[in-house]
């Protein structure tokens, strides 16, 4: 009924406020060990291993007294794509395997004067749910950093890390910066694309039945929502950019050091735990 | 009396309704606008007033209560609004901001274009648009719209607008960021609109000098209610309710109750800057006549 | 006699057009402000006064002319951070100033750009927030601001760099009236203190508040003096498309019909006063 209200499936980049052990934690501990975690999930070959690690994904969900349905709903706006991807994956890929893995199924089709087949091999079938387990540790584990941090923690955790690196020339200021506006102005734009797509509903616009896969007419639908938007961005970076000039902004060169309280030992220990997990992952011999 | 062609009773509307951030936003409008109408809605920002023109066109539905312009029930969820929003034009604030085409001209025509209008239609509708706007059809229809002042690219908007020929023009903020020059050509075009007849027009605005300028009738909404309600003389002369509500009244009426409360004899419905000088100077005949 | 804190001498100014061409926003334009003055400039959309807002901080730079501020010439960039410190411009746009996810991080975004030492950075914030009353919103973010909120906010962060002079460009335009009410009477407290102000605004009854009016018109300086010497020339404002305070306009009407009315009232107060 409510066609236009956007807010609800958002997960990634929403903060909630809360008293955790995650909440709790350094962002840099966090930032570390996000990547740490979702290195094992990553790169583990095996399903069990996979498992494991969605497996804790979902346990930081719980540690950080998120419930864990409003975490999944996050990854409600992509299913789609995971259909796509699982249904072309599962079809298609087998034709493609290079370690020569056992054939699970074979099904010629005809087309005409065209012949292929479908075709599912160990290694296709595994890389088929593999790849879907991982996107969707990927939004959780993105969600529950973001859902446990403020974005000022985040944009200074990333600036502090990537501050050594000044010396090769590593923007981390300015990413942190872009990172911050974006995200400060996540809101603003959301409601001005709300008031346009209202606005040109109003005029007789129509954007169509959502799934038709006519991309360009699509596309072309979409004008009068696309180039207001971005004129109305050109024009609001230009008055911050006039803001931002006026308080004598001129980039991270000189500017007062962003700091962070030192690390504690529970920031230690997550990041030591999440090590530890990370290479038992790696190195524990899964049956499957 | 005929059939008004908004009703809007017991409204209540949620934002963002079913999920943890839920807050009310309207809670049991009561409101009818008529076939020539020129109302204004009043409020603050957050009382709920653009919630409520939202629904006159379907772009909100009805949580409860009910919504029926021209004819047709808000409720019904089989009900198809795309004819609706030929019949209810909705001018948003800052509607220069909507402009999408390179050619002014095209930029008025995709509301008609989008209703299957024939070439010639097209045409005509444009230029009767633009005319009532006050930009020139020759002058104008080719012009680049993003090289236009504000000004003039709100009054495209408008035309886009009024291009769909609407018989209920809801404007929100219409005057917002203009200067005194700018207000003056858009209030003047909407009167002469509203006087060449077959139209219904809503104002929804908090400044009260608009208002003042060109409304009939006023609703007043605080907090998602109807708070108050009548002619605009009417409502105007409520100055302390207006007042404990942090809204205020026209500059000139102001002026008029400040006088009274001065102890000077002055009507207390007075509008405008004529009918004050009338009420303070007529009765002293002037000593040098 | 001191010298002013901001001193404009003969200067032009021309926007490049999309097609090819100019055209002149200000046009041989002269004036000086003196320090502790509570200025306001009006004129239509189009008469230039935005661009003299931008000129008076270094974001634009006359193509003929100068622009001196405490004695520090626009036209040398390396003085422009020296400048914004005398300096500072709150825009039209209430959401286009703030850069920060929370209040009290936009605030300290000036100083911090200076490089100041953290405790001078969070004095200067306190002090700020303290200024412009938005002491209790401080860990909001910026969506969740009123219109008026939000410009008491840019406000702050333009105060945090301790500047002498500020200048308001049409910052009460696209507020509703509680939230031009509040940009005011923080702009009155601030030239109370001893702020320079510059009040940029095409609202009659805004100019009414300030000390000296300055009307642009075209690009050119048509009108310049106390508000109610200004106002006093209504038919030289007709001519230039401009009115006068509707209270100003109603004591005329009284005058020309022949009642004793003292002076120019230029408010409600002064009107009911006035009356014989």
């Amino acid at each position: 009924m409510d066609e236009f209200d956007f807010a609800r499936n958002v997960t990634v980049g929403q903060y909630v406020p809360g008293r955790s052990v995650v909440h709790r934690l350094d962002p840099r501990a966090k930032l570390g060990g996000f990547i740490i975690v979702l290195a094992a999930i990553i790169t583990s070959d095996s399903y069990i291993g996979n498992a494991v690690g969605l497996a804790a994904a979902i346990g930081i969900v719980v540690l950080a007294g998120i419930p864990v349905g409003y975490v999944l709903s996050g990854v409600k706006p992509i299913i789609p794509i995971l259909v796509v991807f699982t249904v072309f994956n599962f079809l298609f890929l087998g034709n493609y395997d290079p370690t020569g893995s056992a054939v699970l199924w074979r099904q010629p089709v005809a087309l005409g004067p065209y012949e292929f087949n479908f075709t599912v091999t160990e290694s296709s079938m595994k890389q088929t749910v593999q790849g879907v387990v991982r996107i969707i540790a990927l939004i959780v584990l993105t969600s529950i950093l973001t859902l446990t941090t403020t974005i000022t923690g985040l944009a200074k955790a990333i600036e502090l890390l990537l501050s050594p690196f000044r010396v090769i020339k590593v923007p981390g200021h300015e990413a942190a910066m872009i990172l911050a506006i974006a995200y400060r102005f996540v809101p603003t734009i959301a409601d001005e694309l709300e008031r346009l797509m209202k606005a040109q509903a109003s005029r007789g616009a129509d954007f169509g039945k959502p799934g038709r896969l006519r991309f360009i007419q699509r596309a072309k639908q979409m004008i009068p929502i696309t180039v207001p938007l971005f004129v109305g961005a050109f024009r609001r970076a230009e008055r911050l950019i006039m803001a931002m000039e006026s308080r004598c902004y001129i980039g991270g060169h000189g500017r007062t050091p962003i700091s962070l309280p030192a690390l504690r030992r529970m920031d230690w220990a997550a990041l030591a735990s999440a090590t530890v997990f990370t290479l038992a992952v790696w190195n524990f011999p899964w049956p499957l | 009396m005929s059939e008004p062609i908004v009703q809007v009773s017991g409204l209540w509307h949620w934002y963002l309704r079913g999920t943890p951030l839920q807050t009310v936003a309207l809670q049991g409008i009561d409101l009818e606008i008529q076939s020539d109408d020129l109302a204004a809605i009043m409020g603050h920002t957050g009382s709920g007033k653009s919630t409520l023109v939202q629904h006159f066109n379907g772009l909100l539905r009805p949580h409860r209560g009910s919504v029926r312009v021209f004819g047709s029930d808000l409720s019904d969820p089989k009900l198809d609004v795309r004819p609706l929003r030929r019949r209810v034009g909705l001018v948003f604030q800052q509607p220069e901001m909507q402009l999408f085409d390179p050619t002014v001209g095209d930029d008025i025509a995709f509301g008609p274009r989008q209703l299957g209008c024939t070439p010639e239609d097209v045409r005509r509708r444009v230029r009767t648009a633009m005319e009532r706007v006050g930009l020139g059809f020759e002058d104008f229809k080719d012009r680049y719209t993003f090289g236009l002042s504000g000004g003039e690219m709100r009054r495209v908007a408008l035309a886009g607008v009024l291009a769909l020929e609407p018989q209920l023009l809801v404007l929100d903020e219409p005057t917002a960021g203009l200067d005194p020059r700018g207000r003056r050509q858009l209030l003047d075009s909407l009167r002469a609109i509203h006087a060449d007849g077959g139209m219904a027009l809503v104002i929804v605005s908090h400044d009260m000098d608009v208002v003042g300028e060109m409304a009939r009738r006023v609703f007043v909404l605080a907090g998602g209610k109807t708070v108050m309600r009548g002619g605009v003389r009417e409502v105007f002369s409520r100055v302390e309710e207006l007042r404990e509500l942090g809204l205020g009244i026209p500059q000139v009426s102001e002026l008029a109750y400040e006088l009274r409360k001065a102890g000077r004899d002055v009507r207390a419905d007075v509008l405008t800057a004529d009918e004050l000088a009338e009420a303070l100077w007529t009765s002293s005949t002037s000593p040098a006549t | 006699m001191t010298d002013p804190l901001i001193e404009v001498s003969g200067v032009t100014f021309a926007y490049p057009l999309p097609g090819g061409g100019r055209t002149i926003a200000l046009s041989d334009v002269s004036m000086s402000i003196r320090e502790g003055e509570f200025l306001a400039v009006i004129g239509h959309n189009g008469s230039g006064k935005s661009t003299l807002a931008k000129l008076f901080n270094g974001l634009l730079i006359p193509g003929r002319g100068e622009v001196r501020v405490a004695g520090m010439s626009t036209r040398d960039t390396s003085l422009h951070r020296a400048i914004r410190q005398v300096v500072g411009v709150v825009f039209q746009d209430p959401e286009d100033q703030i850069v920060a996810t929370l209040v009290e991080e936009d605030v300290a975004f000036g100083p911090e750009n200076l490089g100041l030492p953290r405790d001078e950075v969070r004095r200067r914030v306190e002090a700020s927030l303290a200024a412009v009353e938005v002491e209790e919103l401080r860990l909001r973010p910026p969506h969740q601001l009123s219109g008026g909120q939000k410009q008491r906010v840019a406000i702050a962060g333009v105060l945090a760099m301790q500047p002498r002079c500020v200048v308001l460009d049409e910052s009460t335009a696209m507020l509703d009236p509680e939230g031009r009410r509040e940009v005011l009477a923080v702009t009155r407290r601030l030239h109370r203190a001893g702020t320079t102000i510059v009040l940029v605004t095409h609202f009659m009854s805004e100019a009414a508040l300030a000390e000296r009016t300055v009307v642009l018109s075209e690009g050119r300086i048509e009108l310049d003096g106390p508000p109610r010497e200004v106002f006093g020339k209504r038919d030289r404002l007709r001519e230039l498309d401009l009115d006068v305070p509707p209270v100003t306009a109603l004591a005329e009407r009284g005058r020309a019909a022949g009642v004793e009315i003292r002076g120019l009232p230029l408010t409600i107060d002064e009107f009911v006063s006035a009356l014989p």
